[in-house]
Parts: structure tokens; sequence; C-alpha cells
């Protein structure tokens, strides 16, 4: 089993490899690259979505030599991480080696190194995701069994009707609505209008700090957790179902067990294992949610990091986010693949 | 040597006048009678006229809600503002419809105008005779967003533009782009899936690797970060959410190939000598592509969430494009609008439950489980 | 009427099989699967039923222990009376008291039947941690005695391993030792070796047949279409054609004097020896669609004797010599 791991942990390099090095292509093929739309943003003073895309890559070429806002030290900085005065493959060389040594560059408008704005956020982003998803989990799991053990039933048409409809809602589109009626907008004030804590939160004694962090916590987890109720109520249904009609069900029937012990013991152990190997994959999901959820509700995680860099064109902000996603991505995947031997024997063996 | 020919005769034929039932598995082709029981099935089948007939009627959304008048007469000469400005972008002046502006002509202030002069001069508005982009700040009291009111009842946005009318032609852009990244991924995962499943061996390892290396990208993310800089058109933006989204149905295609080809009628078309690509193209193809379809509904609606999402994040269509996701993020700016959050969202959900229900007979029609339960 | 043989065996018989009706219902149609199956088992006795795919041969013993999947699968009616209660009508939790316990069940599909994620030691013990209530360690020690009784080299290791790790011949005698390990009255093997080698099939039919030596008296019934291993291994034989017996008799006054059309046409499809450079004669046509089955005799669509009366009249299963029951309508005068 060692050595499966640690073929599968080798792989992770190439796969790693071969993302950063595609994103980075992408990223320089842009036409009029990063940096002369970075400086021509910049000079124009245009934030973000401005009408003006189509002037902006006609004339960025010539823009590039010209005196800009942004401070000569900080451009050198960028052309030197970055390498655009280099070819691709020795600029991409410089930049991963850099990458592999943690230096992912400096935010010029932050002024701090990327690594630590990274690490910052990463908690935060951590937080409300882990909780969504294990409410998601916890209410899922139970739920998709219900489902599958009364199929047909009242129940089951009811609850089938309830996952229509959080399938039909993305998470984010339930955090506005949530912030317009309950935010203290035209409606009730029960929840805040977003952040991680209140302002002032480490004066607080400690009571008001984790009714303050509930406070704050509650209306995102609710939509982190609805992005994934309606597949992962689905997934384990039908999981459940299916197995329900395998062979060895009936085999479990014939030897006279009760149907308590071959539904919850022999049908649910196997058709968990969908559900846990998925498990890995949700770190993805929790990043790609993050990006919406937390602009949504204005959290200061690594999604609005990433978002806040590539409006404010912090090109090594955005590369350092995108790292770290990747990174983290890659990381889910193995752990799916480690959750997978770990609860499916047939893969253990073989 | 009898009882041999007896072995190739006919089965038995009944006397006269006793009927024996007939088979029925009918003669219909497999699509034809997935088709009837889809069609069989009430609610997926209801939400697919409701959904087909709305987006139909979108298509004619430039004859149905536009602020430009559909026929103008003046001075005995007829225009067709709305129609000219559709097919040609091209506008009618202020002043030569003989109203006294600059600019664009104003055609509801041309009406009352007309009327008011009572003249043999008419105009025919549009049914709802407000435009997407239209701003209505001149007309409407206050500042803009305007709550909903008497002749806009979802209100107007923060440049006071009509709600309803945006939704409207949002809806349109929603439904015609969903199709077109669908069309997009399913063709690319289709050719790759099938390229991989069909040649096997290296090409598929390899070929593997790197859909893997593919698949791992954060696809939201990065659809930003190109967003930002490139600033693509509808047809762009659709190429790029598909060149993210076929991975899934390469998988499958990939798995279906694998499976087609390891039967028998496969290896008798290579035995009467036909061409790998005949093969692949008049053979498998078309039995690998029918389970397929039943992923498409899902796909619609994962597209049309992936649109409204960029937009909600302002990275999706470029302004002034109607949308649904823009009208969100608005609303999420000035929450005591709750008609620019409520209505969109209310649209959104509408049109995601109906494809979901439409999915969901498909899903029935074509890949139909039965469970079954011991006791 | 319920087919006996001819001399009764001394008691009751172990198992009275009366009317019984299984219906399935695909798509708004009904398949009459079962359509009055009557049977008596007795005491020590290895009963075949035999016919093709579609016959109707595993629904019937499915039905008798109900592990009918429902839905689309219904017993609609019938009796299966074993010690003096109807199964059909007992409250299911009784039944599956029964199940395991007092009649086992061995499937065809060894590759599929036992669980994956369960050792094998695991699912060997639970019939007697069930049923007979034994301590951990003391259904061990019996789950490893019946493993090495059904030949598993190394048993006392093996109870660790997991389904994926045996291969199907391997597996298919776990689920023998798994079945019989409560040493049941009855055994019900549905095509027990029709997935096997022809090597291994011997042998688990052998292993089968061994607990009639563990348990006096114990009886089974063996589901095959292959009239060969009937030949080898019965007593007495039910042909099934059509959701309903054809014909019942001992396997030596079968194999003798075979009197359905149905079973003479299996009969001249098995090669013989001494046919050596013959043609083989199969039955002509195909079963037909079980939702499509014809009025009269179900077997009018492709028997080479057929008459009119077939097409519109069903025959009786009528006792033509004793102990030798046929439903066809040329024995009708025979008797």
């Amino acid at each position: 089993m060692g050595a499966y791991f640690a073929r599968r942990f080798l792989l992770m390099i190439p796969t790693f490899l071969g993302i950063t090095f595609m994103v980075f292509l992408i990223t320089r093929f842009v036409p009029g690259g990063p940096i002369e739309q970075m400086v021509l943003q910049l000079e124009q003073g245009g934030g973000k979505g401005g009408e003006t895309g189509a002037a902006a890559t006609a004339g960025a070429a010539q823009n590039t030599g010209r005196g800009s806002r942004i401070p000569p030290e900080v451009m050198a900085e960028l052309n030197k991480k970055f390498g655009f005065d280099k070819p691709v493959p020795v600029a991409y060389a410089h930049w991963l080696w850099d990458v592999v040594r943690l230096d992912l560059g400096k935010s010029y408008k932050y002024d701090t190194p990327v690594i630590d704005l990274v690490t910052a956020r990463f908690p935060v982003s951590i937080y409300f995701g882990l909780i969504g998803f294990t409410l998601a989990y916890l209410v899922c799991i139970p739920l998709g069994v219900m489902k599958a053990i009364h199929h047909g039933s009242a129940f089951d048409l009811v609850s089938s009707v309830v996952v229509f409809v959080g399938y039909s809602i993305p998470g984010w589109a339930l955090g506005t609505l949530l912030l317009v009626y309950f935010g203290g907008g035209s409606f009730w004030n029960l929840i805040p209008l977003g952040g991680f804590r209140s302002p002032g939160w480490e004066q607080m004694d400690w009571w008001n700090k984790i009714t303050d962090q509930v406070h704050h916590t509650i209306a995102p987890v609710i939509c982190f957790a609805i992005g994934s109720f309606a597949t992962l109520t689905v997934l384990m249904k039908n999981s459940l179902m299916e197995n329900l009609g395998q062979d060895y069900v009936r085999t479990a029937f014939a030897k006279g067990l009760p149907e308590k012990r071959v539904i919850f013991v022999h049908a649910l152990r196997n058709s968990l294992i969908p559900v846990c190997t998925g498990l890995g994959h949700a770190i993805g999901i929790i990043m790609a949610g993050s990006y919406l959820i937390e602009f949504t509700f204005n959290i200061n995680g690594l999604g609005l990091l990433g978002y806040n860099s590539v409006i404010e064109r912090d090109y090594a902000v955005v590369m350092g986010v995108l790292v770290i996603n990747t990174l983290l991505v890659l990381v889910g995947n193995m752990l799916s693949d480690v959750l997978y031997v770990v609860v499916d024997p047939r893969i253990r063996f073989s | 040597m009898s009882t041999a020919a007896k072995t190739s005769a006919h089965p038995n034929s009944p006397p006269p006048g006793v009927v024996v039932p007939e088979s029925r598995e009918e003669s219909a082709s497999v699509l034809v009678r997935r088709w009837r029981k889809f069609k069989s099935m009430k609610r997926g089948w209801y939400s697919f006229l409701i959904l087909l007939s709305l987006y139909a009627l979108s298509l004619l959304n430039p004859l149905l809600i536009n602020q430009r008048a559909l026929i103008v007469s003046h001075q005995g000469e007829l225009r067709f503002p709305a129609v000219t400005e559709w097919f040609t972008d091209r506008l009618y002046a202020a002043k030569d419809l003989g109203q006294r502006a600059i600019g664009e002509c104003n055609y509801r202030k041309l009406k009352e105008q007309y009327d008011a002069a009572g003249g043999d001069d008419w105009v025919l508005l549009a049914p709802y005779p407000f435009g997407p982009n239209e701003s209505l700040m001149e007309e409407l009291e206050g500042r803009p967003p305007h709550p909903p009111q008497q002749g806009h009842w979802l209100g107007t946005d923060d440049r006071g533009r009509d709600v309803f009318a945006r939704l409207a032609y949002g809806f349109r852009i929603s439904i015609s782009f969903a199709l077109l990244v669908v069309f997009l991924d399913y063709l690319i995962g289709v050719a790759a899936g099938a390229t991989l499943g069909f040649f096997g061996g290296r090409v598929d390892f390899y070929g593997q690797r790197l859909v893997e290396i593919w698949a791992a990208i954060p696809f939201l993310y990065t659809v930003i970060i190109i967003e930002s800089t490139l600033k693509p058109g509808l047809f762009m933006l659709a190429v790029l959410l598909a060149l993210f989204g076929w991975v899934g149905i390469s998988y499958y295609m990939r798995g279906e190939f694998y499976r087609e080809k390891a039967k028998d009628y496969v290896a008798a078309a290579i035995a009467q000598g036909e061409s790998r690509m005949s093969i692949m193209f008049t053979h498998i193809l078309p039995n690998s592509l029918t389970p397929i379809i039943s992923f498409a509904p899902f796909a619609i609606v994962g597209s049309i969430t992936a649109l409204v999402s960029l937009d909600f994040l302002g990275f999706g269509l470029q302004p002034p494009t109607p949308s649904w996701g823009e009208l969100v993020n608005q609303g999420k700016q000035n929450i005591q609008d709750w008609h620019l959050v409520t209505f969109p969202l209310a649209a959104l959900f509408a049109t995601l439950m109906l494809v979901v229900f439409i999915g969901e007979a498909v899903r029935e029609a074509f890949d139909p489980k039965t469970y079954s339960r011991l006791r | 009427m319920s087919v006996q043989p001819a001399q009764k065996p001394a008691g009751a018989p172990l198992l009275q099989v009366k009317n019984l009706q299984t219906h399935f219902a695909v798509g708004g149609m009904v398949a009459k699967a079962v359509s009055g199956v009557s049977f008596d088992l007795h005491k020590g006795e290895v009963l075949g039923i035999v016919g093709e795919s579609g016959s109707g041969k595993s629904v019937t013993a499915l039905s008798l222990i109900r592990l009918i999947p429902d839905p689309p699968g219904k017993i609609v009616g019938g009796e299966v009376i074993f010690n003096g209660q109807d199964l059909l009508k007992m409250p299911i939790e009784d039944v599956r008291k029964i199940r395991g316990r007092d009649i086992g069940m061995i499937f065809q599909e060894p590759m599929t039947s036992l669980n994956p994620v369960f050792t094998i030691g695991k699912q060997v013990m639970e019939p007697l941690l069930f049923h007979e209530k034994l301590s951990k360690a003391e259904a061990r020690n019996r789950a490893i005695e019946a493993l090495a009784g059904v030949g598993i080299p190394d048993a006392a290791r093996r109870l660790d391993d997991y389904p994926h790790q045996f291969s199907g011949g391997m597996r298919q005698r776990v689920m023998i030792a798994m079945m019989m390990v409560c040493n049941p009255a009855i055994l019900i093997a549905d095509e027990p070796s029709t997935a096997l080698d022809v090597t291994i099939q011997a042998q688990v039919l052998e292993l089968m047949l061994d607990l009639r030596r563990k348990r006096e008296g114990a009886a089974i019934i063996l589901i095959t279409h292959d009239l060969a291993v009937v030949a080898e291994t019965c007593d007495r034989v039910l042909v099934m054609y059509g959701g309903k017996v054809q014909e019942a008799s001992t396997v030596v006054d079968l194999f003798e004097n075979p009197m359905h059309p149905y079973t003479r046409g299996l009969m001249k499809s098995i090669p013989h020896a001494q046919d050596k450079g013959k043609r083989l004669t199969a039955i002509r046509g195909n079963v037909p669609s079980i939702f499509d089955l014809p009025d009269g005799c179900k077997f009018c669509t492709r028997c080479p004797d057929v008459m009119d009366r077939c097409w519109t009249v069903e025959p009786e299963l009528r006792e033509v010599t004793p102990g030798h029951w046929v439903r066809c309508h040329l024995t009708e005068d025979k008797k």
C-alpha cells in the first residue's frame, strides 16, 4: 500500500507542473499581456469591467513604454518575477524555482509577501468551507438514506421537491436573498451584512466573541452547504438504492438477516464508498464556492483575495492564489484516492 | 435429416381464428420509443413545452419588448423602427419623425405627440414599450433604482433601465448561451472521449494524463483571470466555458467506446474490412451517444448557473448586455432594493426548475433505472 | 393437484407448494412468471427443476422464501407449507428466521453474491450469530469448520480474506458453506454450477449433496437448465415451461419415457456419445416473450406435434402413469 501512495504522490508532481505551466501559458498568450493590461488599466483609472476592452487591447503595445503610475521599481520587480523579458520556458523555470522555495512574490498593493497574505486568509476560507461541508454531509447522508429506504413514499416525494429547489438555487444566490431579506435592508435585520467577524472583535469578552462569530457564520455556511445539498443527497440515495438491488443483498436476506442489518450494515457500507471518496474532491468545490460566497458576504478569505487581486491587477497575488488553489485541488484528489483505498478493500489488495 | 429440416422451419402458425398476441417489441426505433416515454411524463413534458414556447417567444423579443415602435406612419410613409434596428442596427433620428429632440426618437413620446396632434400620423408601439438598455431616468421620478410601480411592475435597475425588459432579454441570452456551451461541451467531450476510447493503448494512457491535468485546473478562477484580460464576447465566453466543461463527457464517452468496441458487431464490421473511421462514426458513435443525451439538461443547468455566477462577479458578458447576474450584483450593493435581487433570482430559479424537471423526465426515458427492493 | 411421487414416502412432505403464482409488472404489462406451480418436496430427496431461461424456474425457487424483488415482482397467490405453516402468509420477520437456518439458498452468480467489503469470515459467521446466537469465538470456529468442509485450504487464515481474493469456484464454495453452516432442512440451489468451469461444477454439486450426510432427511431443490446435471444428481424432476410445470416424474422414468414434446425436445438437444456424427436437434423457435404467452398450451408456438385445440385450450397436468405427470393434450387419451 505504501508503494501505491508513493506512486500517487509522485504522479502529483507532473500534474502540478502541467497545470501551472498551462496557466502560465494562458496568462502569457493573452493579447497585450497582463503587465501591459495592468499598466493601461491603472493609467485610465479603470476598475473592473469598463467598456475599454477592445481599445485597451489595440493600444496596449504602444502604451507599455510610456511612464505609468505604477512605480518603476514595481514594474521592474514584476518583469523580473514573471520574466516577461525572457522566453517562456526560461521564465517558467525561474518562476517555478521561486514557487518551490515558497517565494510567491510580493503584492504591490499590500506591499507584503504573497505567501503571508495567503496563509493569513487561508484559515478563513477553510473555516466556512469546512463547517458548510460538514453540515451538508450531516444533513444529506441521513436524508439520502431515508429517501432510499422510503423510496416512493410521501416523505420521499416531498423531500425530492426540496432537493429540486436546492438544485435550482446556487449558494451565492441564496446568499444575496438572505442579505436582502435578513440583512437589515428593507425587511428584517437578523444577520450581519458579511465579514468574518465584527470590527473590534479582539476587544470583546469571550461570550460576545463566540456569539459574534456564530452570527457571522450562519448565513455563509448555509450557502456553502446548499451548494452540495442536492447532488450529495441524490448521490447518497441512488447509491444506496442501487446497492439494495445487488446480488449480495439478496444473499444477505437469504441468510435470514433482519432487514435493518441488511440495509444499515451490508448495503450502507457499500453505498458510502462513492460518498466518502467525494470528500477529497470537496476541497476543490469549497475553493470554487469560496470565490462566490466570500464575494457575496464580503469575507476576507482566499477567494475574495483572489477576486480582488484580479480586479486590482495585483499579478503576483493572482498567480499566488492560483498556485495555492491548484495545490489544494491536487491534495484533495489525492485524498480521494487515499479514501478510496481505505474504504474499498477491492482496491486495497489489488 | 428430416429433423434438421424441421429445425430451420418457421415457428408454428396458429389455425385460422386464433389470435396470438404479437410481440410488443415494436419496430419503432429506440429513439422514438424514448421520445414517447418522455412525452408520457407529464411534469417533464409540460416543462419542456413551457420552456420551449418561452424561448421561442423570447426570440421575438425585439417585437414584443422594445422602446422602438413596431410601425410609425409619418407623413404617409410607413417605417418599422424595431425591425430596422433588429436587422440593420439603423436608428431613426427624432427629427426625421417630427419629434423635437436630439438623437434617437423616443417613440412613446412620439405617440403622445401624434395622438395629441390628431393628424394622420400614428405609432404602433411594442406591447411592452421599454427596452433593456434604455434609461428611464428622465421619465421616472426619484433616483434609480426605482421600486416596482405602475407601468414598471418589476422596477428599474441602478441606471434606470426597466428590470422586466432586462430579465426578458437576459432569458434569451441565458438559454442561447447555455445551448451553445452544451453543444461545444459535447463536441469536444465526444471527440476527445471517442479518440481515447477507440484507440486505447498509449494514446489513451497519455491522453488520460493530459485530461487529468486539465481537469485539475481551478476552473472558476482561471476563467475570471482570462476574462479580466481578454474581455470576450458571448461566443468566446461560451468557448471558454466549454474548454473547461467537456471533461465529464469525455470520461463517459471513453468508457462507452471501450465497452462498445468489445461487442460483436464491431468485430463483425472489422472482419468485413470496414475502415476505422467508418466503424467509429457509423457503428459505435450512434450506440454510445444515446445514453449521454440524458446528461444534456443538467449540463444546461450548469451552464446557465455558470453564466449567471460570472455575471454576478462582474466577469461575464460585457456591459450593457442584459444579464440576470449583473442585476443581482446591483442588488447586493443596494440591499434596500429587494426587487433587484428577488426578480432575477426568481427568473433564474423558475428557469432552472423547468430544466431540472425536463432533465428528470429525459433521464427516466433514456436511462430508466428500476430499483428493486427485497425484504 | 400437487405433483407427488408414485409411492409416498413415510411422513408428511417437508415442503408443500400449492398453486404458486408470481407476477412481474414491467412498464404497464404483467408477466406471469410463475402461474400455478404445485409440488411436494419429501425428506431426503433431490428435486430438480429444469427449463430454459425464462421458464419461471428461478422465480419459483425465489418465491419459496419470498425473495422476490418488489417492485416489480409480487407473489399473488398460492401456499408454501413448511412445518405446518404457510410461508407466504407469515409475517416477513418470521420468514427471516427460517431463511438461512431451515432453508438455505445458493445463487448462480458467485462473483457478485458475496458482499465485497466484508471478510469471508464475517459473512459465514453471520447466520450463526443471528440464528444460533453463538458467541463470536464459537461462530468463528464453526465458520472455519464449514469452510474447511467445502474444501477451502487453510480455512482459518482465509477467514480474514475478502471475496475478491477468491476465484469463482472458491466463492461458490464459500457460498455453500455459508448456506449450510446452520445445517438447513432444505437447500435451494439456483444454477449453482452454471457460471463455473466444468471440472469445478461437479465438485460444487458434490458438496451440496454432502448436506444429506450432515443432516438426516435434508432435501435439495436443484434448479438447472442442464438435463445432464439432473440425470446425475436428482431423484425427481419437474420440467417447467411458460411459468408452469409441464412434466414431472422420477428421473429414471423421465429419461426412459419422456412424454411431453418439450421434454423430448430438451433431451434431443443433449449430445450423446452414440450419436456421434449426427446433427443435434434444437427446439425450433425461441421462448415466447413472457408478456405474450399463448392462451392455450404454452408450448404450442414451438411444438412439433401441435394440434388445433392446443392453441385455445390449455391442457391439465395429469398423472399419466403412476408418479408421472404430464401437461399435454396428446397424453390425455392415454389414461
